[in-house]
């Protein structure tokens, strides 16, 4: 009785020693793992800022020599008929193609995923998408729109609306909700069509996303912080 | 020798608890691939960003130093501004414009092509790069709109177009392609829904330019 105790006793500490070295090894390899992980990672997050750093100073330094390309063209054309109309339609040029800040009259309109989403439910129908900002910025332009911007980044003839995972992109930069959508137009026609019946806005809302829009006299849109890239297309006759 | 063996068997039990809690805090970290790879292609866009912006510094600069020695005739100054209004124009779209890229045929099928998907097809292209963009002609400008009246008919600019739908797209080509035809993409996606949908690659697509005028009225 006493013999079969010890032996009992002795299965279970040999089990439990090889249980722990089973562990400890596991441990071993999740640790040097992620270790190695984690400095490759470091190093990226690191890359990624040195980049955007060096982007900012970039722009400043393009802000610049847009500036000074304008008073040059400005000097030039100065006491020139001809030159000063053609300079002016340059001016009117850069405005439309968004590469200038503008203020002016139109709407607001705030999105953001519910609060009220229960466990049972699919999370998918309250949060807002990319094809759902795609909708809008299009129901707006419909409307008449004239510059449109989602938090910050202007809307552009190349502008893509994606996402990847769970993060919207707009212009390649990631944003995060509340989306605030601005647009610059005629307000009362602007919110008239986006808040009629059976449009997108309502059809967000029925889903449970939480969608607010307002009309402004004074808005502000900001210029579009990127650079327009020909290199595939040229002039053709 | 009973108690011996019982503080064996407590800190036997202790060390096998201690570690599964460590590998359990270890794994839940464990989403450190995924973050890699994200940061992977975010450097990626970056480095393509400052690339594109330094680019175009650079022709500023050459720009500049243009304006400080041509501008003594009037020639040279009108030369210039005429250059600079033109890169403009072509930008917005108001200049028939060439080059390599894609063309693509939408049609509807056993069901009818919508609106939304000509919305989807032009996001994914300028995902992809497209420097111009056009719907059976209609050029895609910066307030496009695309919509469906009555699910008859679509408009795009406020024009009229009809099935087959032929999307041409300027950039490169091989880019282009693969957002149409990448697994799961939108080429999949559309003839899952019994639309048709082709497309082919050429070193010259020519697209035309915007019909209308763009106009700002309620902002400075």
């Amino acid at each position: 009785m006493k013999r079969n105790h010890y032996i009992i006793i002795g299965i279970i500490c040999f089990v439990m020693t090889v249980g722990i070295c089973v562990q400890v090894k596991t441990v071993d390899s999740l640790n040097t793992n992620s270790g190695v992980q984690s400095m490759a990672e470091n190093k990226l997050r690191d890359n990624v800022l040195k980049a955007k750093e060096k982007y900012e100073a970039s722009y400043e330094k393009l802000e610049k020599s847009m500036n000074e390309l304008e008073s040059l063209r400005k000097t030039a054309a100065a006491d020139n008929n001809e030159a000063t109309s053609i300079e002016e339609k340059i001016s009117e040029a850069n405005k439309l193609l968004g590469l200038t800040e503008i203020k002016g009259k139109g709407v607001v309109i705030e999105l953001d995923d519910s609060k009220l989403v229960k466990s049972n439910e699919d999370m998918n129908d309250f949060i807002v998408h990319d094809l759902d900002l795609l909708e809008v910025v299009n129901e707006l332009f419909n409307a008449g729109a004239e510059a449109v911007s989602i938090n910050g980044q202007r809307i552009i003839s190349t502008t893509a609306i994606n996402c990847s995972g769970n993060i919207v992109k707009v212009n390649d930069e990631k944003l995060g909700v509340p989306f605030e959508i601005k647009a610059i137009g005629y307000p009362d026609k602007l919110y008239g069509a986006l808040t009629r019946p059976g449009g997108y806005l309502e059809l967000m809302e029925d889903d449970g996303v939480s969608v607010s829009i307002s009309k402004s006299d004074d808005i502000s849109l900001p210029k579009y912080n990127g650079v327009y890239q020909n290199d595939y297309m040229q002039v053709a006759e | 020798m009973c108690l011996t063996i019982g503080i064996i068997c407590i800190l036997l039990v202790s060390v096998v608890f201690v570690q599964v809690k460590t590998v359990d805090v270890i794994e839940n970290s464990g989403v450190s691939t995924m973050r890699e790879s994200e940061l992977r292609s975010e450097l990626a866009s970056w480095k393509a960003k400052n690339e594109e912006i330094e680019n175009t510094i650079k022709e500023n600069e050459e720009s500049i130093e243009e304006y400080k020695t041509q501008t003594q005739t009037e020639q040279g100054t009108l030369g210039l501004l005429n250059q600079d209004l033109q890169k403009a124009y072509m930008s917005l779209g108001y200049t028939n414009v060439k080059g390599q890229g894609i063309e693509i045929t939408v049609s509807d099928g056993n069901k009818r092509v919508g609106y939304g998907d000509l919305l989807v097809l032009v996001n994914e292209l300028k995902y992809a790069g497209a420097e111009a963009i056009s719907i059976n002609d209609e050029r895609i400008v910066a307030n496009t709109d695309i919509v469906d009246v009555q699910s008859k008919f679509i408009l795009v600019n406020t024009q009229r177009v009809m099935s087959p739908y032929v999307v041409k797209a300027i950039g490169d080509s091989k880019y282009l392609e693969s957002a149409i035809n990448i697994k799961g993409g939108i080429k999949d996606e559309l003839e899952a829904e019994g639309k048709n949908i082709s497309y082919v690659l050429s070193d010259e697509i020519l697209i035309n330019k915007y019909n209308g005028n763009l106009e700002i009225n309620y902002g400075e």
